[in-house]
């Protein structure tokens, strides 16, 4: 259980799905905290500039995520090269990676489900290109 | 500042009050850092690119899949 800023004691199952948003900023900020332009960054690239997230939906989202308690705002600047008084680094709380790994979880038995009826071309293990 | 960020900023007026006066000066950094980056990639075209994606994404965001979808729970 995770109190959000909000007050409310939300349990992690409350918080799935999660929207693809919302999923990719907390991958990104899984092994470190990075600031706005360092979260869109992050997702171009791991996702071969299929995805890219617009200052709104970003922002938007971690509203949303702090208020939910998935992630909190850091106090230490981690990348002085780009740093600006208006820039914020985020990180992912504890709760935050619960939340991220439930949802794995989840995408995880629906691609399973998706192998068994033969909907994706890989048969192994590994996932086709573009999963 | 360039041309490009002066209308951005201007832009910013459609998002809430409430949402723009606590993420606002972040949305102007993240722009600035795109326009660079797309000036550095491709020049004017790189901008024009910039723009593009940043009207389309407003759209998308004005029509409900920005801050009403992150907001729904």
């Amino acid at each position: 259980m995770e109190k959000g800023h909000v007050g409310r004691v939300r349990e992690v199952r409350d918080l799935l799905p999660l929207t693809p948003a919302v999923l990719h900023i907390l991958l990104a900020l899984a092994d470190k905290e990075r600031h706005g332009y360092g979260i869109m960054r992050e997702v171009e690239g791991r996702t071969g500039g299929q995805t890219r997230l617009g200052p709104g939906t970003l922002y938007g989202s971690i509203k949303r995520m702090l208020a939910d308690g998935l992630i909190e705002e850091s106090d230490e600047r981690p990348d002085p090269a780009m740093d600006d008084q208006r820039r914020r680094y985020y990180r992912i709380t504890d709760f935050g990676m619960r939340v991220a790994g439930a949802e794995a979880e989840r995408l995880s038995g629906l691609l399973e489900t998706a192998r068994a009826r033969k909907l994706l071309r890989g048969r192994g293990p590994s996932l086709p290109e573009g999963v | 500042m360039s041309r490009s960020e002066r209308v951005y900023r201007v832009l910013l007026k459609v998002y809430p009050g409430e949402f723009r006066r606590e993420y606002g000066p972040q949305m102007e950094q993240v722009f600035g850092d795109l326009y660079r980056e797309a000036y550095e990639r491709g020049g004017r075209r790189g901008i024009a690119l910039l723009w593009a994606l940043t009207i389309w994404q407003g759209r998308r965001w004005r029509r409900g899949s920005g801050l009403a979808q992150t907001m729904r729970r």
